[in-house]
């Protein structure tokens, strides 16, 4: 029973949600981001919000997780655009006598996001609003590995994003919040034949009954030398929240030691420098000041973004 | 991942790059399709567990300060911190089915060592979740209390009603021990209140200043910073860890272990040199037996007492030794050697120990409630 090690389990879900966003894309414009994701940490949030090791006897980091995201979305007319993601995931935890690592495809997100302004008649002022639906789906991988490259079931989100340019500013501020609701559709993923206690690299299938959340994200940029000589600048702060509906409670049971909710801020900040042709490179870092039932993380994304007219 | 941070005015109604609508439309749909479908048909992930060190031989008693630490309460209850309680500041109620509730302090416990009520016994300490999985949460020491029981009658404790001991520690930890475990079981020591640990005093960490000790059984039913026993009529399987689905008498399951080299680890090809240990909480270990890419089990040496009492004349305190019961003792770890020949390649070592209750560990258990471990499988590489 690996329940440090299975803690990981929950931040698949944190992670890959699709993003709401206020302003739809403009009709066939596409926009794709690759990013290299790097998240580690040595402590583990408990149910009740105690910093606590990873893993038990490892005072060092102990989560390790080294994934490729790529992030898409395209405008299908000028209120519908169409999003998706996929990650390559590559995950490390550690106890004092192994180290454990799975390579994998993790869960697609696949959904649509539909830009409300003309129904608000807001068209031509600052203010944006968007509902978008997604669908988290596995991609076959095995979701009782030790560690595993995502939960294993289908999710469902909704969420809806406002957003305001501050116009001359070159600057903008949106929020978001949003529902997931976590199936137990496990058909899309597949287990192992796993004897626990024996086998080391999977624990028993037990296909948790994974508690529904709500979703939230906030973010502000400022755009440096907009019209200077110099390469466009983009500054953000940036924040994220999972949030189980019902709270974590202990996650010590023997018949599922997976934790089921999870709670999780995440505070940041972005720099993104945009080149010829609009090709922008940037990164992201997060710190988790607070969380149950979640990794206590520092995630860093380096990514390369680029958006084109078909 | 902003994908659209600063961009405020809306497209054109008809789709750019000189496609129709329809034709975006189809290349959208299609392409969405392939995300969809390509992934579903990869399932190429894949596990790859490394060993982080390489093995070692254990000592037969386990220092204070490298002897595990697991507190059950800590992912079970709100809040959870680890008490700091002086031995002065430390006290013990012992209520429930009693004429008044009794307080003991240390300098009770003291008295009592002073009188020569002090018991010494040697008891290995495992974790229930300790398995071929989970390595570590297991350790030897010696340890000296004093017995419950002295404390129980002196309560006046109702011995005719009671038929359980609920125990709680200053954590909120919980568990229970009966009492006929207390008065009926004359083959195992009594529970004691233990206050030393290998001849120093128990560590906080390790439940200092007192925790209960109970010989046979796996860590949970040995309550850290003890501060209240209850009396009580109750058969209910009282427990932090019973409520999370363990097995109630907490008896120690006959298991064994190899410590070197350890699973997955490489190794030099030729005559490799095994060793590990095994334990029963029900019976003193009668065989460790070791299997080789599935041939028969044969037994390994049990490493004899002369030569642990030689390197660690500190278990010599222990009643067992004082009593001169025979070695193996029921609830102390045996520790094991042998040396196998492997060729170049992978090879599979199974490893199974068997006690004098006739308990042998299973060739499979999925149940990790009932601390039973299955025969350890341990593979190696020699190179």
């Amino acid at each position: 029973m690996r329940t440090s090690l299975l803690i990981g389990v929950l931040v698949v879900a944190g992670a890959t949600g699709a993003r709401a966003q206020a302003w739809p894309q403009e009709a066939g414009r596409v926009y794709v981001k690759l990013a290299y994701g790097a998240a580690t940490a040595a402590e583990q949030f408990t149910f009740d919000g105690r910093a606590r090791p990873f893993a038990d006897g490892v005072d060092d980091d102990a989560y390790f997780d080294r994934s490729l995201y790529l992030y898409a979305e395209g405008g299908l007319t000028r209120h519908v655009t169409l999003i998706g993601a996929l990650p390559l995931r590559r995950v490390f935890v550690r106890d004092p006598a192994f180290r454990y690592r799975t390579y994998g495809v993790g869960s697609a997100v696949l959904g649509a996001r539909v830009g409300l302004r003309r129904w608000l008649g807001w068209e031509n002022g600052p203010n944006a609003l968007s509902a978008s639906a997604a669908v988290t789906v596995p991609t076959g991988y095995t979701r009782n590995r030790t560690p595993s490259v995502g939960a294993g079931q289908v999710d469902y989100e909704v969420a809806l994003a406002y957003g305001r340019s501050f116009y001359p500013l070159p600057a903008y501020a949106q929020a978001s919040a949003g529902f997931r609701k976590r199936t137990s559709v496990y058909r899309f993923s597949e287990a192992v034949a796993c004897q626990e206690g024996v086998d080391l690299d999977c624990f028993a299938d037990r296909r948790p009954d994974y508690g529904d959340e709500f979703t939230a994200s906030a973010e502000a940029g400022y755009t440096l030398d907009v019209d200077g000589p110099m390469p466009r600048v983009l500054v953000q702060a940036l924040g994220r929240a999972v949030w189980s509906v019902e709270a974590p409670t202990t996650a010590f049971t023997v018949a599922n030691p997976i934790p089921t909710h999870q709670r999780a801020v995440k505070v940041g900040g972005g720099v993104t420098i945009y080149g010829p042709y609009g090709i922008g490179v940037g990164v992201q870092a997060f710190a988790t000041p607070y969380g149950q039932n979640t990794v206590r993380s520092i995630d860093l994304f380096l990514g390369v973004e680029a958006s084109v007219n078909l | 991942m902003s994908p659209k941070p600063v961009t405020f005015t809306e497209g054109e109604e008809v789709v750019a790059g000189g496609i129709s609508r329809r034709q975006f439309l189809w290349q959208g749909a299609a392409s969405a399709l392939a995300v969809a479908l390509w992934p579903l048909a990869s399932a190429c992930d894949s596990t790859e567990v490394e060993p982080i060190v390489q093995g070692a031989e254990v000592p037969f008693l386990t220092p204070n300060d490298t002897f595990f630490v697991r507190n059950g309460a800590e992912i079970a209850i709100p809040n959870w911190a680890q008490p700091e309680i002086t031995r002065e500041q430390w006290a013990m109620n012992i209520e429930g089915l009693v004429p008044q509730t009794l307080t003991i302090r240390f300098a009770d416990l003291q008295a009592e060592a002073d009188a020569g009520n002090a018991v010494t016994i040697l008891k290995t300490m495992r974790c229930v979740l300790d398995s071929n999985e989970v390595q570590g949460l297991i350790g030897t020491a010696v340890w000296t209390g004093i017995p419950l029981r002295i404390f129980l009658e002196r309560a006046g404790v109702d011995r005719t009603a009671t038929r359980r001991l609920r125990l709680l520690g200053a954590d909120g930890f919980t568990n229970n021990i009966t009492a006929a475990r207390v008065w009926e079981t004359p083959d195992l020591t009594e529970p004691l209140l233990v206050y030393e640990m290998n001849g120093e005093p128990l560590p906080q960490k390790n439940g200092g200043p007192v925790r209960l000790l109970l010989e046979e059984a796996f860590g949970y039913k040995n309550v850290k910073w003890l501060v209240r026993v209850e009396a009580t009529t109750s058969d209910f399987a009282y427990g932090t860890y019973q409520d999370a689905g363990f097995v109630d008498d907490g008896v120690m399951r006959v298991t064994s272990r190899m410590t070197r080299p350890i699973g997955r680890a490489r190794v030099r090809a030729g005559l490799v040199h095994a060793a590990g240990f095994a334990v029963s909480g029900f019976a003193p270990v009668t065989a460790v037996e070791l299997s080789v890419d599935d041939g028969p089990f044969t037994p390994v040496e049990v490493i004899p007492f002369e030569e642990i009492a030689a390197a660690e004349p500190l278990v010599t305190e222990a009643r067992q030794v004082q009593e001169g019961r025979p070695f193996p003792f029921r609830a102390v770890w045996v520790k094991w050697r042998t040396d196998v020949q492997l060729a170049p390649g992978a090879h599979t070592l199974r490893l199974r120990a068997t006690d004098a209750a006739g308990n042998v560990q299973p060739e499979a258990d999925g149940d990790i409630s009932d601390g039973i471990n299955a025969v350890a499988r341990i593979e190696v590489e020699a190179v």
